[in-house]
């Protein structure tokens, strides 16, 4: 057996690692501890960006599942046709992305009066939240859960094909399971990436008012000190769930470890 | 030896250049961009020889940030005195000058559905857009009371606007409560809605108005909050409550629309050219600037002295 050792790996890590802990050091250090107390509104704010982050990153999941699958599998002009179609998304700053929703969605914005005609506004209101979370986390999903997708060895699927599986069954069967790991890595970017979207809620859905709203608006209104506070709230309130992602990844790779190592042995 | 000479030769040349020019770094609340980085930064930096750093935000915010130190400037640049008063009380200021003034306006969209009811509107003296405004289905825009001290001054003018003219219950037509999400944003938020046309009207400063190009109902001193004589007889005879961090009802009154500028004690580039900054928005040139892009003259006295 070849002896591997992390510790060449953990030194090369470690400017990148110091790096980032130096703002969260100073964090601790300039927490004001014994005035330790959400400002009014605060929990609100943490039940709505958690709330409604979950609707959102339920939808992403739905809607952004059955786009990664068909990139993973897809070739030719269509494929880079939609390839292009993630990409701008993604590649749009925030702030420009919110005021295209406006422009869009907004009530004589063309989509936006589709829409009032059948008495809907996607003004300010829960849905235009969930929906600014939705553009700006989905694309992130969707490349990464492609990857994940993209990994799967193209001979297992081959051979469900010969076996006479349908490309449901396929997915259902091998491909999800088997891309498991990286889907969860994929929720958890999703995750955080709605839960941190400031540029698109602050031109396009100002209230329900979140977290980093509320972030803005604590600045504004009392400080950094408020600032400190909520942002402790933040993090122990969204780490759980990505946490979660990468814990399921894990055992994953542990449960299936035994079997490959027996069978290397075989 | 010819390399080392130009070298020398450079170097020379760069620090006179350097000692000769003036930096400056201002920090201004938000709605001045326009003026600061397009006008008054530029014209300054090319009579100083220097550069121009401009950073705007919520002046309340933009108080708070340099208060607590987490950002430096040589001048600071407020509207209504209160962000100033952070900075005294952080001891980083002596006293601070009006430099310019405005007043409350309200714009609206000129392709809207209601541009022309407001275009009439706009050229009777009877108040006729407070009905304009209260059209059910209209949609109204306007800044956070909460974290903006134009959210707040569109509610003082409302309420000063159904006093004036007559129309009690007015005010409350048109807000739909102080703090309405249905018209309630962000700055910017704002800002986008408007310009592509997403409200039909929004509470804004003249000066900034102005600078948009955008058509306005301009609004009598009564009602625009821009003259200071006003404020005791007749501005302070409004006020609205909001709840504050501790959840505890405070109450506001109005602050007259003048823009102050301090020069900061830790100026990163020195007091002398906070003060050059300041000197050159008070000098004709600088007040022709501000001119140009919709400012009134400053009004009233200075702060602190």
């Amino acid at each position: 057996m070849i002896k591997r050792s992390p510790s060449s790996a953990l030194w090369l890590s470690l400017p990148a690692l110091a790096l980032l802990a130096v703002p969260f050091l100073t964090l601790i250090a300039v927490t004001r501890w014994r005035h330790f107390h959400l400002a009014w509104g605060d929990g609100n704010a943490i039940a709505i960006s958690t709330g409604l982050g979950i609707i959102s990153l339920l939808l992403i999941v739905i809607t952004g599942l059955p786009v990664a699958w068909w990139l993973s599998q897809a070739r030719g002009k269509a494929r880079t046709a939609v390839e292009i179609l993630v990409l701008i998304p993604l590649l749009t700053p925030p702030l420009a992305m919110g005021i295209l929703l406006v422009s869009a969605w907004g009530p004589y914005g063309p989509a936006g009066s589709l829409l009032a005609r059948m008495g809907v506004e996607l003004v300010n209101n829960p849905a235009a939240f969930v929906l600014a979370q939705w553009y700006g986390a989905l694309p992130y999903f969707i490349t990464a859960a492609r990857s994940a997708f993209a990994a799967v060895p193209v001979a297992i699927l081959e051979a469900g094909r010969t076996l006479g599986a349908s490309p449901w069954q396929r997915f259902r069967r091998l491909s999800l399971p088997l891309a498991a790991p990286g889907l969860a890595s994929a929720v958890a970017l999703a995750w955080v990436r709605a839960i941190g979207e400031f540029g698109i809620v602050m031109i396009f859905a100002y209230f329900p008012q979140g977290i980093p709203v509320k972030l803005y608006n604590n600045l504004q209104n009392d400080g950094v000190d408020a600032v400190y506070v909520l942002l402790w709230w933040l993090l122990l309130f969204t780490l759980p769930l990505p946490l979660a992602c990468f814990a399921f990844v894990r055992r994953y790779a542990r449960e299936r470890q035994p079997r490959r190592i027996r069978s290397g042995v075989m | 030896m010819r390399k080392l000479t130009l070298i020398a030769l450079l170097s020379v040349a760069v620090c006179s250049a350097s000692a000769m020019a003036t930096d400056i770094r201002v920090t201004y609340a938000g709605s001045m961009g326009k003026v600061m980085d397009e006008s008054l930064g530029p014209a300054f930096a090319k009579m100083s020889n220097g550069s121009y750093q401009g950073q705007g935000q919520g002046a309340y915010g933009m108080a708070r940030l340099l208060a607590s130190k987490k950002i430096t400037a040589d001048v600071f640049i407020s509207i209504t005195p209160g962000p100033m008063q952070i900075l005294k009380q952080a001891g980083l200021i002596d006293s601070a000058v009006p430099v310019a003034s405005t007043s409350m306006a309200i714009a609206y969209s000129p392709k809207g559905p209601y541009a022309q009811q407001f275009a009439t509107a706009a050229k009777k003296n009877d108040g006729s857009w407070l009905e304009v405004l209260a059209t059910p289905g209209l949609k109204f825009g306007r800044t956070d009371p909460v974290n903006d001290p134009k959210g707040q001054n569109i509610v003082f003018s409302l309420l000063l606007a159904e006093k004036y003219y007559g129309k009690p219950g007015a005010a409350d037509r048109i807000m739909g409560g102080v703090q309405n999400p249905a018209q309630t944003h962000l700055e910017g938020g704002l800002l986008a809605r408007l310009e592509s046309g997403q409200v039909d009207a929004a509470a804004g400063y003249e000066s900034e108005v102005i600078s948009a190009h955008l058509p306005y109902i301009a609004l009598p001193d009564e009602i625009n909050l821009s003259n200071p004589a006003q404020a005791k007889k007749w501005y302070d005879t409004v006020s609205f409550t909001l709840k504050d961090s501790k959840g505890e009802k405070k109450t506001l009154h109005t602050q007259p629309l003048v823009y102050y500028a301090a020069v900061l004690k830790n100026a990163p580039h020195g007091e002398k050219a906070g003060q050059a900054f300041v000197d050159f928005m008070l000098s004709k040139a600088g007040q022709a600037l501000y001119q140009q892009n919709g400012y009134a003259a400053p009004k009233g006295g200075a702060l602190y002295r």
